[in-house]
């Protein structure tokens, strides 16, 4: 049976893409302007959204890939590799629109400065995650190595978001955190669009595990 | 005890400890007379990468012997043997991590006298913070390498896949030791890099700990 | 009206994750 067959499945895909639209017309609309930065300002609500989502998926990855080594139970590799999947589309992301926000901005669009530096290595890192899966052999053996891969790789995220402080603090710090300094209106419109992201990280985890279920039960049933 | 005599099956086969520690000094001396030939007369603004070429030396320097430090396993399905006598998995680990450890010192203490010749290397702080530094950060590249490569020894693409996996995994900790090389070539204190030395020893935990307790389902079936 | 780094950013993404919908899909379908 195909994920949109399923009601359920269907109702809460409508209602994110809703959600989505109503997120897009408060950036535009209800945000409220940056001097200096103007319209490129915005963008801050789709790049540290997906930011977020990004550190969430492979925090995601941590916790499902440990579980997985020790219960074996076929569910949390199903969960974890989800989970690593849409993360690094987060994180392809967040290289994506980063450069385009710097470079209105800070003129330059790439830099070596710390952020983007330190994203790219979890990319590079799940790349190689996903390289394990494909050619690591037997489901039985790959998952595992698969596993012990993705767990290295997320604990790398806080040593790297702590990194990020000491490195070069009179670069841009974590705008994370700084969100204190933000005015009301600015923060409404981003946890509104921090929890659109969110459901959109939910569709697709959820997607894409349903997929990956079935596609492993189809390789049991070839298998037997 | 256990452990040592897994360290000392390192040693004795000797053949790979010449092997591994060999290829490893005879990769860095290329590495330097190229470098010295492309940069001439290594000009003054030359030392500030030096810290970054030396360590970027060594990262490479660990993936020829790490492709090693299964070698022996490989032959007649030693490694078979090796996992079904009563030995912990932990410690086959940390036997092989601490020998690839002495390994990579021993092929970096022949390597840096020639950086120091042939490339101008100074140190103007202290040596003895720099050795520490050496066997800090080979705990963590050991730790993390042996990891790899026994993954690496069974997979298709195994010698491809371990440098790809490599490579982003130890960049933090390439990082922390190039800024305190520079650091201590520059005469600073620990205070102004402790923050890298704290990266470092994070690793070197986190690894060893991950390797410790992941290496029975690294090397299952 | 907009600057056009904004509408970049806009459309990037929503191509990206179009684009990883259907390769989802893609899978399902190859069942």
């Amino acid at each position: 049976m195909t994920f949109l067959a399923d009601k359920k499945n269907k109702i809460i895909l409508f209602v994110t893409l809703i959600i989505i639209f109503v997120n897009l017309w408060t950036i535009i609309y209800l945000a409220p302007m940056i001097p200096d930065q103007e319209w490129a300002q915005r963008i801050f609500y789709y790049h540290v959204p997906l930011a977020w989502n990004a550190f969430l998926g492979y925090f995601g990855v941590m916790v499902f890939s440990i579980t997985y080594l020790i219960s074996r139970d076929t569910k949390w590799d199903v969960l974890a590799q989800a989970a690593a999947e849409v993360g690094t589309i987060f994180c392809l992301l967040i290289l994506i629109t980063g450069p385009i926000w710097a470079k209105p901005i800070w003129g330059k669009a790439w830099t070596w400065e710390p952020r983007l530096t330190t994203t790219l290595i979890l990319f590079l890192l799940f790349i190689g995650y996903f390289m394990i899966r494909e050619f690591g052999g037997p489901y039985e053996r790959s998952s595992r190595y698969a596993a012990v891969i993705g767990i290295l790789a997320s604990i790398d995220i806080p040593i790297i978001y702590y990194a990020v402080d000491f490195w070069a603090p009179q670069v841009q710090s974590h705008p994370q955190r700084d969100m204190g300094g933000h005015a009301s209106a600015v923060m409404q419109v981003f946890y509104f669009s921090l929890f659109t992201f969110t459901l959109i990280f939910i569709n697709m985890m959820r997607y894409r595990s349903h997929v990956r279920k079935m596609e492993l039960l189809k390789l049991e049933d070839e298998n037997v | 005890m256990q452990l040592m005599t897994l360290i000392k099956k390192e040693f004795h086969q000797e053949i790979r400890a010449k092997e591994s520690v060999i290829s490893m000094t005879v990769f860095s001396v290329a590495v330097i007379l190229l470098f010295s030939f492309a940069f001439n007369a290594a000009p003054a603004e030359f030392n500030k990468f030096l810290p970054g070429l030396i360590w970027m030396t060594f990262l490479f320097v660990s993936v020829i012997g790490l492709l090693r430090s299964f070698s022996a396993e490989k032959e007649m399905d030693a490694y078979s043997a090796l996992l079904s006598s009563p030995v912990d998995r932990g410690s086959i680990y940390l036997g092989k991590l601490i020998a690839f450890w002495i390994f990579l010192l021993l092929a970096q203490g022949l390597t840096i006298p020639l950086f120091v010749l042939f490339l101008n290397f100074k140190i103007s702080g202290e040596w003895y913070v720099f050795i520490l530094l050496m066997m800090l950060t080979d705990w963590a590249i050991s730790g993390v390498g042996i990891m790899i490569s026994g993954m690496g020894l069974r997979t298709r693409m195994g010698e491809v896949l371990v440098p790809v996996l490599l490579f982003p995994l130890l960049s933090p900790v390439i990082i922390a030791a190039t800024k305190s090389t520079s650091a201590i070539a520059m005469g600073l204190p620990l205070s102004k890099f402790n923050f890298w030395i704290m990266i470092l020893i994070t690793f070197s935990v986190v690894f060893s700990l991950v390797g410790y307790l992941t290496f029975g389902a690294i090397s299952e079936e | 009206m907009f600057s056009g780094y904004f509408i970049a950013v806009i459309i990037s993404v929503w191509i990206v994750v179009f684009g990883y919908w259907m390769y989802v899909r893609d899978k399902e379908k190859s069942i």
